[in-house]
């Protein structure tokens, strides 16, 4: 047994031999004070505002501190273990007569009770501070004491990550390489490892980045995960994190433990403390290192050669392979051993390509059963839905959906030739187009692909599903989403766009009258006809980021809720007359139908395919011709949940017409018949 | 008593003590000889507690050393490059040992710290590396001990301040009865304090005997016999060595001293003379027997 003498003194040494870096951690917390109380000075001096909201939002664990919890774990680690990779330390320390465990235990609850007790501080001075102001409510207590709670569990997570890196190594540059190995591993380099191959090598692949699973295998990416949410603070939604971090403490409290007792003394200097563990941790790097290297390269040479991947898996399995086992080392002589491991990890590495090169997994082929799928959801390039702010998209599902899957089974089959011809510079892409394409399946799971369609596909596809309500509804926010929400309706035409300052009931009234002649548009009727105009819609939409005008206040800002305005068009086709009608008579706004009364002077026209010679037609009979098929870019400005057949492809045409301000240039689109013509006009075949 | 029970010790590839038994009795001087890379460290690196052996066990008084606190409180470890916290004073340690040694003699430490003119107030750091040596033998004189264990202590010193060193070890040994083991690769800096004397060559003991034991049973003879004058010095001694110059005989012989001088004197040698051995003669002798070159392995 250890007497209480030697216990304190030990205690005491320990703090004694590290007070600079723990002077530098307390330093940290006393600057992030005074930020704070800077913060909440600004906040109320701001008359007519929220001012306890704010001050709600500011007391909220957030990432801002979050960072110095993090740097303040590494320091106070890597300043406590660090004895461990010095021989002279370790003989010192090792002679005493106490257990070697003592000095983990002292060490790691040193650094425990030091920060635990300057976040306390930290967190009563916070309800003090707004105490003092009058705005000290009990959600600012409760959020103080959450933050007491994260913070804690975020640096002892940390603390203990780094504790085991110096513990594992032997040196503190490789202790502090392999803290940055440890944290990184799973949430960057596992998670971006298969949609770099697959993005590289499926021709479908279209998932967006998931892969949240992965931060659950970082304690300190999980730590970001738990603070860095933007929304109000609610502790529902960060249960999950933060018990997750609770199993990590004590899974690492743990492994901390063992290793500390069952390391050997005499690595102290040596790269590895552990030197079995080596081959393994090898193999574990070089492998996602030599693909990320073959990604590199691919994407270096414009995705253009996929033998580049073959050359980086080598070059980078090689130098990795060498750069670990000369850190291992300590010499660059490092380079050339272990070659047939290096060998092994590079054929590895290659056949995991090889598997996604050759889509072993039939990923490009995929196309599921009938029986199995339970909704279709069909979005074109042009689709808007990351923006969809209607009900719960339902997708295509019955009888329509089997029709669809009968002609995606065709798609799937076409696929490779269509991309092709949609990548190709040589070959004329217009009439291709990219299709987003997701199954949900009966068992819960969801795919998602993208085709490439040629016009006779997509028209086949889309005549099948676009006269749907199911389609529309999907595409359409309007129809499920709560008008409440609507702030503004403009209506854009060739004139220009106008509010139209509408009451509650006028604009349910438009929109019935608008969503029943759009239930009512068919695929051919979209294909033929231009858009005369566009309805502009504006609601609210609640989210929180970095935009927030809000956190400009500075880096530690938590504030993370606010509204802002979203736009949505919805075109008026010639055949919406009860609509336009509506808009007329009711509320009293003309709606240009055509750009035929426009005066235009000149059109000023570029073929993409003629190096882009500049051709110029005045002739007033030819434009006059043409100008009730002439529709400007403006109204399709913000190109919606729309199909649209326009040329904008084949040729570029600025129209010059007169207005009350002078000459103004317009680009226009037109449909193909149009271009046609103005291409025999100039004689451009 | 330390004893050492079939340790071995192994780095990576390298065996730095391979299969090592060894007793050390209290109240002894054990001078640990050996070249660098010998195992001396390790080994007392082991004793002390700081290194766990992979095969075998280190005995202090019959109780295992490795991480035993209440044996380690009865010895106290000089490494080769002993450790001091930074800005500590040489009172700032003496503070610190006293908590870990309750018999710490703080009124000795301080009237050593005169003798040795270190300045206890002075950060160590500032210290040269002679006067931390001295500083972590007079610590480990005042912890009040049973075992010191020394690795390569004088190293660092001048002459004066060595025997300075060595007289204040003997008079320690004498008054308390201590027991003091010293590593060092220099067989000239222990002669004149080990009693017991271990040399270790590639991790393993050449030979572990009292300094006294060697001394008394080896002679050194130089003679010179009558020309045509064919002595069987074989059949008559029992040589370690034996090297001819010209007419002059040197013979490295085991026994006693009065019955090889009648022995010479009947052979009625032109010239004989019996000299004294320095420990380092002992050792070629000795270990030359054993079939080493130890002309290679110590200085």
């Amino acid at each position: 047994m250890i007497s209480k003498s030697s216990y304190y003194s030990l205690r005491r040494e320990n703090i004694k031999h590290r007070i600079g870096m723990m002077l530098l951690v307390l330093l940290f917390f006393f600057g992030y004070m005074i930020w704070y109380l800077i913060s909440v000075q600004n906040i109320c001096s701001r008359q007519g505002e929220e001012i306890g909201k704010h001050l709600t939002e500011l007391s909220e664990p957030g990432m801002g501190f979050g960072i110095i919890v993090l740097i303040s774990a590494v320091l106070l680690a890597v300043s406590g273990f660090r004895c461990l990779h010095s021989r002279t330390e370790i003989d010192f320390y090792y002679s005493l007569p106490v257990r070697r465990r003592l000095f983990f235990y002292i060490t790691g609850t040193n650094d425990l009770v030091l920060f635990g007790t300057a976040v306390l501080v930290l967190m009563l001075f916070k309800c003090v501070a707004v105490a003092a102001v009058g705005h000290f409510t009990m959600t600012i207590g409760r959020n103080a004491v959450w933050s007491f709670g994260c913070y804690l569990i975020v640096f002892a997570a940390v603390y203990l990550t780094m504790a085991l890196a110096m513990i594992l190594t032997g040196h503190t540059f490789v202790g502090v390489l392999a803290f940055a190995a440890l944290v990184i591993y799973s949430p960057v380099m596992l998670r971006f490892l298969y949609p770099g191959l697959a993005t590289i090598f499926f021709k479908t692949y279209s998932e967006p980045l998931r892969g949240g699973v992965f931060d659950y295998f970082s304690p300190a990416a999980l730590a970001v995960k738990l603070l860095s949410d933007a929304g109000p603070w609610d502790w529902k939604a960060h249960l999950l994190p933060f018990a997750a971090l609770g199993v990590w403490v004590a899974v690492l409290l743990a492994a901390d433990f063992i290793l500390y007792e069952k390391r050997a003394s005499e690595m102290a200097g040596r790269a590895v403390a552990f030197p079995k563990i080596c081959p393994a941790v090898r193999i574990l790097l070089v492998i996602p290192i030599a693909l990320y290297t073959g990604m590199a390269l691919y994407t270096a040479s414009f995705s253009s050669f996929h033998f580049w991947i073959v050359a980086g898996i080598i070059i980078g399995g090689f130098l990795s392979h060498g750069l670990i086992e000369c850190i291992y080392r300590f010499d660059v002589k490092g380079m050339l051993c272990c070659k047939k491991q290096m060998a092994a990890s590079i054929v590895a590495a290659l056949g995991i390509a090889g598997f996604f090169w050759m889509d072993l997994s039939g990923y490009d082929t995929y196309i599921p059963k009938k029986k199995d799928v339970q909704a279709l959801f069909i979005d074109s390039g042009y689709s808007y839905t990351g923006a969809f702010w209607g009900k719960e998209r339902k997708g295509i599902s019955g009888e329509v959906m089997e029709e669809a899957l009968t002609i995606l089974a065709d798609v799937v089959m076409q696929n490779d030739e269509n991309a092709k011809a949609y990548a190709s510079d040589d070959v004329d892409s217009s009439g291709y187009e990219a299709y987003t394409v997701k199954y949900r399946l009966k068992n819960g799971r969801e795919k998602r692909r993208e085709y490439v369609l040629s016009q006779e596909l997509e028209d086949r596809l889309l005549g099948q599903i676009f006269g749907t309500r199911e389609y529309k509804e999907d595409h359409y926010s309007l129809y499920t989403a709560d008008w409440s929400r609507v702030t503004d309706v403009g209506v854009v035409d060739f004139q220009g766009s106008r509010y139209l300052h509408l009451t509650k009931e006028q604009r349910n009234r438009l929109f019935e009258i608008y969503l029943e002649e759009l239930s009512g548009l068919t695929y051919d009727t979209a294909k033929s006809t231009l858009p005369v105009g566009r309805l502009a819609v504006s609601h609210t939409e609640k989210t929180g980021d970095d935009m927030n005008p809000e956190s400009s206040q500075g880096i530690f800002g938590t504030y993370s809720s606010y509204s802002y305005e979203i736009e949505d068009s919805y075109y008026l086709y010639p055949t919406f007359e009860k609509t336009i009608q509506y808009i007329e008579n009711e509320l009293k706004t003309d709606v240009q139908t055509s750009m035929e009364e426009a005066q235009i002077k000149k059109l000023t026209v570029w073929k993409y395919t003629d190096s882009g010679k500049e051709y110029s037609i005045t002739d007033p009979e030819f434009i006059r011709s043409i100008q009730s098929s002439l529709i400007s870019s403006e109204l399709l400005e913000g190109i919606g949940d729309y199909y649209y057949p326009l040329d904008n492809y084949s040729l570029d045409i600025i129209a010059t017409a007169a207005s009350e301000e002078g000459n103004r240039d317009l680009t226009v689109y037109t449909d193909a018949d149009t271009v046609q013509k103005i291409k025999t006009f100039l004689d451009l075949e | 008593m330390i004893e050492v029970k079939q340790v071995s010790k192994t780095f990576g590839t390298i065996e730095a003590v391979k299969q090592l038994s060894l007793k050390i009795h209290s109240q002894n001087v054990f001078g640990m000889l050996g070249t660098n890379g010998a195992g001396k460290s390790t080994l007392l690196r082991m004793m002390a507690g700081v290194l766990k052996p992979d095969e075998g066990e280190i005995l202090i008084d019959d109780e295992r050393v490795w991480d035993n606190p209440l044996v380690k409180k009865r010895f106290f470890y000089i490494s080769d490059e002993q450790f001091f916290y930074p800005n500590a004073t040489a009172f700032d340690m003496e503070r610190f040992y006293c908590s870990y040694y309750r018999d710490f003699d703080g009124h000795r430490y301080a009237k050593l710290l005169g003798q040795f003119g270190l300045d206890g107030h002075r950060k160590i750091q500032t210290y040269s590396k002679g006067m931390k040596k001295q500083l972590s033998i007079v610590l480990g004189l005042c912890a009040n001990v049973s075992y010191l264990f020394c690795d390569e202590t004088f190293d660092g010193l001048d002459p004066v301040m060595r025997q300075g060193i060595k007289s204040l070890l003997a008079k320690e040994i004498d008054d308390r009865g201590f027991t003091l083991v010293i590593a060092s690769h220099n067989l000239r800096e222990l002669e004149d304090i080990c009693d017991h004397i271990g040399l270790l060559h590639k991790g393993g003991v050449l030979l572990s005997r009292e300094l006294s034991d060697l001394k008394c049973n080896l002679h050194k003879i130089q003679c010179v016999f009558a020309e045509h004058e064919e002595v069987s010095f074989y059949e008559k001694f029992r040589i370690l060595q034996l090297e001819q110059r010209g007419r002059l005989i040197s013979m490295t012989v085991r026994g006693e001293k009065e019955e090889i001088r009648g022995q010479m004197e009947a052979l009625e040698p032109v010239y004989f003379e019996m000299l004294p051995l320095s420990l380092e003669e002992i050792f070629i002798s000795e270990t030359e027997v054993a079939g080493y070159d130890i002309k290679k392995l110590i200085l």
